[in-house]
C-alpha cells in the first residue's frame, strides 16, 4: 500500500494501457461463450440456448478439421524455420554494409513489401509465376526447361507460400535486430579487434551473443503463434487445386463462420486455437529459462 | 554480459509493446468495416423536407465499382429523383451502399449486429429460408396487403411463385419480365465459316470443333495462343460456366439451386441423384479432363479465380466457344473492339444421350427483398417498394423524355452516350422489383431497340435465335420452400468440397482415381443424406423431371 502511494504517478501512467487491454482484449473474451451455445443471430448472446460441448464434438467430426490443423501447423512451422532466421541474417548483413547510402536504400527497398496488402502481393505472385505469361517460366523456357505451374502444384505452392512470406516480412523484421545491434557497446568490438578477430569472428562472438536475448524473446513470441495464422496471405494465395494444403484455420473460420453463419462452431475452433497457443508460449518460455537464458517472465 | 541481456530484453519488449496494439486493431477490422459502410449513404438525411414528419427508410444498394467518371452512387440522377418521389409520399430514403461482391458477408454481419438497412437484398433463397427459420425477418403478408397495392399489380406472378417459407411471406421477389436469362452457349460463327464447319449439335461434335479451332487457328492468333473454350476457375466468382455442355452430357436440373454453378442432378424413378453421383456427371467431367489434357481449355484455368483471364480470352479473340450469362450480341460487341470481324452466335442445346435438348432458363422470380427484424419500421420498407412500383419506369429505363421515349411498348434510349454516363452503370441495381421491363422482343422490336447502332438488322439476327432457344428448350428447376435441416447443415461443406474436388478432377492425370476421391469425399460430407432429403421434397411436391 505504501508502495502504491509513493509511486501513484507511475501507476497513473499505466492506466491507459490497462484500460486498453480490458476493453479490447478481456471484454471480447466474453464472446467465447458462443462456443458453448447454439448461437442464434437474432436471439443474441444471452438469448441463445446452451449447447454444452456440442460445438466441440462437431468440430472433431468435421472431415476437414485435422487437415486444416495440420496445414496451419505445417505452414507455421516452415514459417518459423525459414522466416524467423531470415531477418536475423539480413540484419547481420545490413550491419556490415559500410556505405551509408547503400544501407539506407537497401533498407527502404526491403521494407517496401511490408506496406503492401497481401491481395496486391498475391496478384503479383500469381502474375510472376503464371506458366504462360509469368517471367519465371519465361526464364525456365529460355534455359530450355519445362514450364512449371507453381500455384497449382502442392509442393511448389507451399514453397511459394513460405518464400513469399520471407519476401514480405524479412525486411521489416530487421528493424528490431538492427535496433538491438546499435545498442551493443563499441568497446566490445574494439576489444575483439585488438584480440585479432576478423569480421566473421566478430559477428559470431560479439554481435550474435549480444542480440541473443532479443532473438530468444521473439522466438518465444513466434512459437506462441504456431496455431494461429493470418488470413490475408492464405486467402490471397490459395486456389481450389491446392486446398489440401492451403485451407487453414483462419480461412476455414472465415468461409464457414462469417460466410455461412456457423458462429458457434467457428468460435469453438478459435478457442481451441487460443488455448493451444497459450500452452506453447508457456512451454517455450519454460524451456528458454531452463536452457539458461531469460524468458518472458 | 548481463547488461546486454537486459538491454536486448528492453528493446524487444518495447517493440513488441508497440506492435501488439497494432495487431489488435487489425483483428477488429471486421466490425469496423460494417459500421463504416452503413455510414456512407447519409446524403439524404441532410435534405429534410419541411412539410410534416418523414418516415426514415434505409435501402441496400449494390456498388459494382463501375462508375465511369468517379461519380458517387449516392449522388446520381436516378437516386436523387427516387428520393424526391419518395419524399412526396412521406418517406426519407437513404441508400446503404455495399460492394456487390460482399453480399453474403455484409448481410450476415447486418443480421448479426442489427445495424443493417430496412431492406436487404440477395438472390440466395437458402439464406432467406435460414433467416426466416431463425426468426430474423419480418412477416410481410399483412404489410403487403395494406401498403403494397402497386407492388401486387406489378409483380403478381413472381409473388405467387416465391418469397414464402412454411406458407408465410418473408420476401418480395423481383419479377423477371423475360425468363430468357441464364447461362447460354455461344460460338464464333466467323471461325466456323472460315473452317467450313457446321455448328456442333452434340458433345462429341463440340470436341471435334474445339480441336479444329486449336489446330487450324481460324482466328490467326497463333496456334499456341488459341484457347478454344474460354473457362475460368470453378468457383463462386466464376463468370463463365459449363451448364450447356453438362446438360448435353445428360445431367438435368431437378435439384434445388445451390451455389454450385452447374446442373444439379436428375430425378430418376422417384429418386434424386446429385450430378456427382450420376454416371452422366462422371462422363462429363471426364470430357472436361480430356479438354484440359489436350489444351482445349486454358492450362491455367484453375488459378483464374476472378475470371480475369476468361474475359480476356474471349474479348481478345483467342477463344471460339463459351457458356456464360451474356447474350451473344453483348459479347460480340465486346470482342469486336479488338477483332472487328468477330461474331458470336447462339448455339442451340446439344442433343442429349436420351435424345432431348434442354437448357436452364431463369425462374420468373429473381432478387429477394427482405425486411430484417432489426428494422424498426417494416411498414416504411414496404411503402418504399410501393413507391418504387409506382415509379418503376425510372429504374427500368430512366427519366421519360430525358433518357428514353416510349414507342409501341419499347423504351428507346434518346442519347445512348448520355445514358452510359448518367444512368446505365447503376440504375438496374435500383430496380428491386422487376428485371427488364418486357417479355422477349420480336425481331422488329429488336431492330427498333438497336436503332442507334450501325447494324440493327445484324443484331436482330444474332439475338433472335438466342430468345428462341430459351423459348423452345428452357427448363426451370424446382423451388422447395419447406425446411431442409440436412441441407442446412451440410450444403456449405458439400459446396466447398465440390468446388475444390471438381477442379482437381479436371486437371487430374489419372481421372478415374481422382473421381473416386470426388465421390467418397462427397459422401463423407453428407451428400447421400442430402440427396435423400431432396428426394423426399420432390416426391412431396410431385416434381416432374426436367430430364425428359
Amino acid at each position: 500500500m505504501k508502495e502504491w502511494k509513493k509511486n501513484y504517478d507511475l501507476y497513473l501512467l499505466l492506466v491507459p494501457a490497462v484500460v486498453f487491454f480490458i476493453v479490447f482484449a478481456y471484454i471480447p473474451m466474453g464472446g467465447l461463450v458462443i462456443a458453448f451455445k447454439d448461437y442464434n443471430l437474432f436471439r443474441g448472446l444471452w438469448g441463445s440456448d446452451w449447447a454444452g460441448l456440442a460445438n466441440f464434438r462437431e468440430m472433431f467430426s468435421i472431415p476437414e478439421f485435422f487437415r486444416i490443423t495440420r496445414n496451419t501447423l505445417l505452414l507455421n512451422l516452415l514459417g518459423l524455420l525459414v522466416c524467423f532466421p531470415a531477418p536475423i541474417l539480413l540484419a547481420l548483413m545490413l550491419n556490415e554494409v559500410r556505405s551509408r547510402y547503400l544501407k539506407k536504400i537497401s533498407q527502404s527497398m526491403l521494407y517496401l513489401p511490408h506496406f503492401m496488402s497481401w491481395i496486391v502481393l498475391g496478384g503479383i505472385v500469381y502474375a510472376v509465376l503464371s506458366p504462360k505469361y509469368g517471367v519465371v517460366n519465361q526464364i525456365l523456357r529460355w534455359l530450355g526447361m519445362k514450364e512449371i505451374y507453381f500455384m497449382a502444384d502442392q509442393t511448389w505452392w507451399v514453397i511459394t507460400y513460405t518464400l513469399s512470406a520471407v519476401w514480405q516480412s524479412a525486411g521489416w523484421g530487421t528493424i528490431i535486430y538492427l535496433a538491438a545491434i546499435t545498442a551493443i557497446d563499441p568497446a566490445l568490438y574494439e576489444a575483439a579487434s585488438i584480440g585479432g578477430a576478423g569480421r566473421i569472428r566478430k559477428i559470431a562472438s560479439v554481435t550474435l551473443p549480444s542480440i541473443m536475448p532479443t532473438i530468444v524473446i521473439l522466438f518465444i513470441l513466434a512459437v506462441g503463434h504456431m496455431v494461429s495464422i493470418g488470413i490475408e496471405q492464405p486467402l490471397a494465395l490459395a486456389n481450389s487445386v491446392v486446398s489440401d494444403v492451403s485451407e487453414v484455420i483462419s480461412t476455414y473460420v472465415y468461409r464457414v463462420g462469417i460466410k455461412q453463419g456457423e458462429f458457434g462452431l467457428t468460435t469453438a475452433v478459435g478457442m481451441v486455437q487460443s488455448v493451444i497457443n497459450l500452452c506453447l508460449v508457456v512451454a517455450a518460455n519454460h524451456f528458454a529459462k531452463r536452457a539458461g537464458g531469460e524468458g518472458l517472465w | 554480459m548481463m547488461g546486454s541481456w537486459k538491454k536486448g530484453l528492453q528493446t524487444a519488449l518495447a517493440i513488441a509493446l508497440v506492435t501488439l496494439p497494432l495487431a489488435a486493431c487489425g483483428g477488429n477490422n471486421d466490425n469496423g468495416g460494417a459500421s463504416s459502410a452503413t455510414a456512407t449513404g447519409g446524403s439524404s438525411g441532410a435534405t429534410q423536407a419541411g412539410d410534416g414528419k418523414l418516415e426514415k427508410v434505409r435501402v441496400s444498394l449494390w456498388d459494382r465499382s463501375n462508375s465511369p467518371n468517379g461519380q458517387k452512387l449516392e449522388d446520381t440522377v436516378i437516386v436523387k429523383k427516387l428520393q424526391e418521389e419518395a419524399r412526396k409520399e412521406g418517406l426519407d430514403v437513404e441508400y446503404v451502399v455495399l460492394p456487390r461482391s460482399q453480399e453474403s458477408e455484409k448481410n450476415n454481419i447486418w443480421m448479426a449486429s442489427g445495424g443493417g438497412p430496412d431492406i436487404i437484398i440477395t438472390y440466395d433463397m437458402n439464406a432467406m429460408f435460414k433467416w426466416a427459420e431463425q426468426g430474423g425477418l419480418w412477416e410481410l403478408d399483412d404489410l403487403l396487403e395494406q401498403y403494397g397495392p402497386d407492388i401486387k399489380k406489378l409483380i403478381g406472378p413472381s409473388l405467387e411463385a416465391a418469397g414464402t417459407y412454411k406458407g408465410k411471406r418473408y420476401a418480395i421477389p423481383a419479377m423477371r419480365m423475360s425468363t430468357a436469362a441464364a447461362s447460354n452457349m455461344k460460338i464464333r460463327q466467323d471461325w466456323l465459316d472460315k473452317l467450313g464447319m457446321k455448328a456442333p449439335t452434340t458433345l462429341d461434335e463440340l470436341y471435334v470443333t474445339l480441336k479444329a479451332f486449336k489446330e487450324k487457328d481460324p482466328g490467326g492468333v497463333g496456334k499456341d495462343n488459341v484457347v478454344p473454350y474460354a473457362l475460368p476457375a470453378i468457383s463462386q466468382g466464376m463468370k463463365g460456366f459449363f451448364f450447356g455442355p453438362m446438360w448435353g452430357a445428360g445431367v438435368a436440373i431437378d435439384g434445388p439451386a445451390t451455389e454450385m454453378y452447374m446442373p444439379s442432378g436428375n430425378f430418376q424413378d422417384g429418386v434424386f441423384h446429385s450430378a456427382v453421383a450420376l454416371k452422366e456427371g462422371k462422363e462429363f467431367f471426364r470430357f472436361l479432363n480430356k479438354l484440359y489434357k489436350e489444351g482445349l481449355i486454358s492450362k491455367e484455368f484453375v488459378t483464374d479465380v476472378n475470371s480475369q483471364q476468361f474475359i480476356q480470352n474471349y474479348t481478345s479473340g483467342v477463344s471460339g466457344f463459351m457458356d456464360s450469362n451474356e447474350d451473344p450480341w453483348t459479347v460480340t460487341k465486346e470482342t469486336r473492339k479488338t477483332v472487328p470481324e468477330a461474331k458470336w452466335v447462339t448455339l442451340d442445346p446439344f442433343v442429349r444421350p436420351n435424345g432431348t435438348q434442354a437448357m436452364t432458363e431463369a425462374n420468373v422470380y429473381g432478387l429477394l427483398n427482405m425486411v430484417p427484424k432489426s428494422s424498426k419500421n417494416p411498414a416504411a420498407a414496404v411503402k418504399y417498394l410501393n413507391v418504387l412500383a409506382k415509379n418503376i419506369k425510372l429504374v427500368q429505363a430512366g427519366i421519360e423524355g430525358v433518357h428514353f421515349k416510349e414507342e409501341n411498348g419499347l423504351y428507346v434510349a434518346i442519347d445512348p452516350v448520355k445514358n452510359a454516363e448518367e444512368i446505365d452503370w447503376y440504375f438496374k441495381d435500383l430496380n428491386l422489383l422487376t428485371q427488364g421491363y418486357m417479355g422477349n422482343p420480336t425481331k422488329e422490336q429488336m431492330k427498333k431497340q438497336f436503332a442507334n447502332e450501325p447494324n440493327p438488322d445484324e443484331i436482330a439476327d444474332i439475338l433472335d435465335p438466342y430468345f428462341k432457344s430459351f423459348e423452345k428448350f428452357g427448363k426451370q428447376g424446382p423451388l422447395i420452400d419447406t425446411p431442409r435441416p440436412v441441407s442446412d447443415k451440410n450444403v456449405a461443406n458439400i459446396t466447398k468440397f465440390l468446388y475444390d474436388a471438381l477442379s482437381k478432377a479436371v486437371i487430374a492425370k489419372d481421372f478415374d482415381a481422382e473421381w473416386e476421391n470426388v465421390v467418397s469425399g462427397w459422401k463423407k460430407n453428407g451428400g447421400e443424406e442430402y440427396d435423400a432429403e431432396v428426394t423426399q421434397n420432390l416426391v412431396a411436391m410431385n416434381w416432374k423431371t426436367t430430364n425428359e
